[in-house]
Formats: C-alpha cells, structure tokens, sequence
C-alpha cells in the first residue's frame, strides 16, 4: 500500500510581494496586485420627499387626509374580500404615504412610527399572491387609527435626552409584548408536539419562531436561555444536552417522529416562561436597543443568509424577515432621537428599510416565505447585499447615544 | 460611490488612512491594517466594463452614447473554459502595490465604501517579481513581456498603448484592458523537456533570446521559430499590445493533487479589435502552448486617462 503524505503550502503572499519591490522594468509595476471587479446597481429611485418646512405641514395636512380616504376604501374593499382590489389599493396607498413620509418622520416622529407599523404590512401584503383578509382587516383599522391621531399631533417639544428615553421605554413594551406572544405560540407548538401531530407541530414551529427571532438579541441577554431555547446542533459541546427549537426541529422534519420528544417540549416551554419572567424585569439601557439592531442585522447576515440557522426546516427566510423586523422596530423607535442628530440617516434608513422589505415580500408564497433551498445563489446574493447596505447604515446610528 | 473612491485612493496613495477613532459608539472608517505602513508605491486604476454603459441594451445611468469605440467583451474563443461567474463586471479596479497587505487594505475599503451601491463580483489576487531593468518571469520560469520593449518610448506608447481621438472625449489618452485568467498546468509543464519547453514558446529558457538570435532583445525572424511556437505566433500577428502580467496561486484541485496557478493575463492596447482579438484568436486556434494552459476567466474594460487634481473617477463620463 502506498503511504500517502499530505503536503500544506503555506505561501506568505506579502514576502513575494516585498521580494518584488526590488523595482521590475516599469516604474510603476507593482508587486502584490489585486484586481477587483464590481457589479453596479442602478440608484433606486426615490420618491420624491416633501421637505420639512413650512410646505411640509401642508404636504402633512393633505397627504395625511388623502391616506386617509384611500385606507377607508380599502376598509371597504376588505369586507368585499376584494383581493385584486386591496392588492392595488395597497400600493397606492404607499406611493401616497411615500410621497410626505420623510416630512411627517421629522415633525412626528412619534405618530410616524404608529403609521408605519400598520402601512408596511398593508404594502408586503400587496405582493402577495394570497391576501390574509383578517391580518389585513386589523392593519386596515390600526393604520385608520394612526393617521386619525396624525391628523391632531402637535410637534413635539421634547429634548433629545426626554426622546432617548421615550424610545427605550417604548421599544421595552415591543420587547415584552414580542415575549407574551412567543410564549403563547410556543404553548401551542409543544401542545401540538405533545399531542405527537406533526403537521400541526411543524405550522407552529414557524409561528412561533418569528417572535424569538424579532427579540433574539434581548433573549441572548440571559446567558443560559438562549442556547437551551435557541442552540443549532453544531452550537452545543455534548450533543445528548442538545435541546430547544431546533431539536424538535430535527424530529419533525428529518426524523419525521416525535417520539421521545415530550420532555424536549416540556423544557422548552419551561424555558420560554423563564425567558418570559426575565424580560418583565428588564431595564434596557439606550446603548442595548441600539446595539440590539446591530446584532440582529449580524445576525440576519451570517446565520441567516446561509441557511444555517434552519438547518432542517428551511424556514430561514422567516427568521432573516423578523431579524430584520426586529431591528426595524428599534429603528422606528429611535427616529425622535435620530432626527436631532442626523436626520440624513435616517432618510437612508428608511429606504434601505423598505427596499429590504420590499425584496423579501417577493419570496412569499401562499402567505408563506419559501424555503431557503428554493432560493438561488443570486437571490440570495440579492438579499445579502440589501443586508449589507442595511447594517452599514444601521452601524452608524449609535452616534445618537 | 466613485468620488468617495477617489478621495480613498488620493489619501492611500499618500499612505494615510481614514479616521480610526473619532467616535467608539461607531464603527472605525478605517479599518486599520496599514498603520506604520508607507504608502509601497499603492496605485488605482480603473476601468469601466461593456455592460457599465449598456445592460442587455438598457442604458442605465444615461451614458451608452459615451461608450468607446472598441468596449465589448472579449469574443469567444476556441479552447476556452471560461467561468462566467468570475468574468466581465460593470466597474474593475486594479490595486498593486509592493505590499500585499497595503494591496489589500485598499482592496476591502474600496469595497467597504461601495456597500449598498455596487456588488462585488469577483476578486483576484496575484504577484509579481522582478529585477530592475530585466523582464520578469511567469510560473513557465520564462520571460513573460520581453516585446514591451519595442514601444519602450513616448511615440511608442501613443501608438501602442493610448487611445486615440477618434474616441469620446474622456476616453482620449486611457486604455483598454484587456484580462484573461489563464490556468497553467504546472505539474504537466515540469515533466516537460526542457528543449520541448524552449520549443513551445520559441525563445531560450534561461537567455529569453528567440530561436535564431543571441539575446533576450536581439530581432526576431519569426521564420526560424517553431511554427506553432507562442512567440512566433505572436510575431505573425503582426501587432504589439503592452503586457503587465501577474502570476497567481490557488488551491489545491482534490481530485488530481495538482495545484491551480497560472497567469493573470493583462495587457493594455488602444484598440483591441485590432491589437488583441485577432492575436488572442491566433493563439488559441494554433498556439503550442494550449497543452499546457486553459482560459478560465475574461474581461474587457476601458480605463480612463489619469485624473486632474480635483476630478473624480468616471467624472467625465458621468457628467458628459
């Protein structure tokens, strides 16, 4: 037999580089060379934004009692269950939020926030090829009642400090109501289990995965939590202590059996109440939630966009979708305090937000993101790019604090 | 993005860097890695490739009636592998300096300032060596660019190298670049003979003379070369082009142990159609050579004159 000996080269590539300074024939032939070739992307283009002066209070007064009208009609076109209708609807209703959003994020960024937490779904849902009537109905009326308040919203007055902290106190009540809603899903995903029905336990598994994944920074928080809720095999040290999502994950989609699983499932509500407990006691500092929006964009860009995360399920695209919603919510919190200090940013934030959201509403099918193996390398190259333009823009907001 | 390019590239030219520390709740704009450094002769240059100025016939930034006369992709080619994944691009930035990590600094930032605006599709490394005065060597360990020499002068490069006035305004005195990543079979070539090595490419090994004559520069007569020899091939062509070649090493292939390295083909011309397609064509159709290399990557860009103080790149093209 023939013994085989491996040979590793390791080439340490700036000696060559300094061997050749030695100056060669041409004065400016240069040793180490680095070619790199890039694909441009056409600038987006951008609605035209009202300007926050005093044409913006009008551009506000209009756009806002036009919205208005439009969101009554799709209310409308709701209870006729007028798919076509809302879908077009939808969109028009965004062009007209487009067109004066940038005045009303600078004079109220408070009932900004409101508008476009109930706008952006209502938008999403037009790419759709199936509409969710009821979650509509509930944008509709959320959205109607946002821009009622628009319509009264005096400026405000408060300092930036007042705003920072306005924005924590905020962004903590998203935190716990993210956490009841996790824990009452993940209730249903281990009765599901429990009960030992997998097609039933596998639609939960998703459901429930969006609210871990929106929080998933806060949850991290808690050192011993999030790897018994959260750890992916490849995380743990002694796979037989491996436990949480991502082990009944495993039974539902590769062993296709919940035998066993029981006590898997009792730990994981266990520890999802632990987590629920910790959070109401919570005291989050600015520098967390910023830094929290950061984290989840990392996140959304390395485990995500790789499909590591849902290694058996597929469903990264949820998880990547509710990082980012995650993230966006602290965006949308901060806008008062981003507004003092550059509200340039926040401009780009925003575009970079529904540029990003508009891309995934686009791998949603039958109400659901597809899956991950679905998606091709320049698909995914699409969404990674948009996170990365994200994240660069994202890693600058802390300048606020 | 291309005015933030220029700035980066004025300041790393210079051997600054971008500010590391000016607030610790962000990011540093700089990453840092060339401290201390001197600047090691850190050069940019650019080049704008076919598709920057149409698309699948879409003009995208306005700009398809500056295109150069001669800008398109290379053509294919007999014998050619090419992976198109790391061909072509809208936008090619050349970076050489005399230190791989300054190289590279410039390379990331360049990178890092183009998020969200351009997408990277591909990235080369390579090296080259040499002493002053002499031609360098590719991985065949012979002289690689011994015919720069002929154009060696002003007149030369005007006739050779610069575009000329027939092109659009900006395009006047910039070149094309013409690149070819060429596979070299490295393991097969030094199982070779050495007169079977000489014979491939027509010259002396150790000397660089051709066939026939004594020295590395002497004149050479095509007729006593090999006939499918790579020099003389390129004699026949009739053309001169300015090579600027690097050698690259990659990894291992699992299958047959052999290591993938070869040739980063660049040459600059004024006018490809006529200086480099026909002699490209030439080569891969007869050149003895084709036994021991594959064409695995290729592009064509058209690079700029040099920039006046205060103007950015594509400056000219943009604001035409």
């Amino acid at each position: 037999m023939m013994k085989k000996t491996s040979i590793g080269i390791v080439t340490i590539a700036s000696m060559l580089a300094l061997s050749a300074c030695g100056g060669s024939k041409n004065d400016d032939a240069a040793g180490a060379s680095s070619s790199a070739s890039l694909t441009a992307s056409s600038a987006a283009a951008s609605p035209a934004s009202a300007s926050a002066s005093a044409d913006g209070s009008s551009a506000i007064r209009a756009g806002t009692a036009q919205m208005l009208d439009q969101t009554k009609q799709l209310q409308d076109l709701i209870g006729k269950s007028d798919a076509d209708g809302v879908k077009t609807l939808g969109k028009t209703i965004n062009e007209t939020w487009l067109s004066f959003e940038n005045a009303v994020r600078q004079t109220f960024p408070l009932e900004y926030t409101d508008v476009e937490k109930y706008e952006m779904p209502i938008f999403s849902a037009s790419a759709y090829d199936k509409v969710d009537f009821d979650a509509l109905k509930a944008n509709a009326s959320g959205l109607a009642d946002a821009l009622t308040k628009l319509q009264n919203a005096k400026p405000s007055t408060a300092s930036s400090s007042e705003l920072l902290k306005e924005a924590v106190k905020k962004y903590q009540q998203y935190v716990v109501d993210q956490t009841n809603k996790l824990t009452d899903q993940t209730q249903a995903f281990v009765d599901a289990v429990k009960a030992g029905n997998i097609d039933a336990a596998k639609a939960e598994y998703v459901k429930a995965r969006v609210y871990y994944e929106t929080i998933e920074p806060i949850a991290e928080s808690f050192g011993e939590l999030d790897p018994k809720i959260d750890a992916r095999l490849a995380d743990v040290d002694d796979p037989s202590a491996w436990t949480g999502f991502h082990e009944i994950e495993k039974a539902l989609w590769v062993d296709h059996s919940l035998a066993g699983q029981d006590k898997y499932a009792d730990q994981l509500i266990t520890d999802v109440k632990a987590l629920q407990a910790e959070v109401q006691k919570l005291e989050l500092e600015p520098k967390t939630v910023v830094a929290g929006a950061m984290e989840l964009l990392n996140e959304a860009a390395t485990s995500k966009i790789t499909g590591e995360e849902e290694l058996y399920s597929h469903i990264d695209l949820v998880d990547l979708a509710a990082n980012v919603d995650g993230s966006k919510t602290v965006y949308l919190s901060i806008i008062p305090a981003l507004n003092e200090s550059n509200v340039e940013l926040a401009d780009k934030l925003d575009e970079a937000f529904q540029e990003m959201e508009k891309a995934l509403s686009g791998f949603v099918k039958d109400g659901q993101y597809v899956a991950y193996t679905e998606l091709t390398t320049e698909q995914i190259r699409d969404i990674s790019d948009r996170l990365a333009a994200l994240s660069e823009l994202m890693s600058q907001t802390a300048a606020i604090l | 993005m291309l005015k933030d390019w220029t700035r980066f590239c004025d300041l790393s030219a210079k051997g600054g860097t971008m500010s590391l520390g000016d607030n610790p709740l962000v990011p540093p704009t700089d990453t840092g890695e060339t401290l201390e450094l001197p600047p090691s002769r850190l050069t940019a240059t650019l080049g704008f490739g076919p598709s920057f100025f149409l698309r699948e016939g879409v003009d995208r930034f306005g700009i398809a009636p500056t295109m150069p006369l001669h800008l398109k992709d290379i053509p294919r080619m007999a014998r050619e592998n090419i992976d198109p994944g790391i061909s072509g691009g809208d936008v090619c930035l050349q970076i050489c300096a005399d230190d791989q990590q300054v190289a590279f600094h410039a390379v990331r930032n360049l990178i890092r300032l183009s998020t969200g605006r351009a997408s990277l599709k591909w990235m080369q490394e390579g090296f080259a060596s040499g002493t002053a005065g002499q031609t360098p060597r590719n991985l065949f360990g012979f002289k690689d660019g011994t015919a720069n020499q002929l154009h060696d002068s002003a007149q030369g490069h005007d006739e050779v190298v610069w575009a000329g006035n027939d092109e659009p305004s900006w395009m006047r005195g910039g070149s094309y670049m013409a690149y070819r990543k060429i596979q070299m079979k490295l393991e097969s070539w030094d199982r070779t003979s050495l007169s079977d090595q000489e014979a491939t490419f027509g010259r002396s090994k150790v000397s660089g003379a051709a066939f026939g004559a004594h020295a590395e520069f002497d004149k050479v007569d095509a007729a006593k070369l090999p006939e499918r020899s790579h020099v003389r091939l390129a004699k026949e062509s009739k053309q001169q082009i300015h090579r600027r070649a690097y050698s690259y090493t990659d990894k291992v292939d699992p299958r047959t142990g052999n290591v993938d390295a070869g040739l980063l083909f660049i040459s600059y011309q004024r006018d490809p159609d006529r200086q480099f397609v026909p002699m490209l064509r030439l080569m891969q159709n007869n050149d003895a050579l084709n036994a021991y290399v594959s064409h695995v990557a290729s592009a064509m860009f058209a690079c700029p004159a040099g920039l006046q103080p205060g103007q950015y790149f594509g400056q000219r093209i943009l604001e035409s």
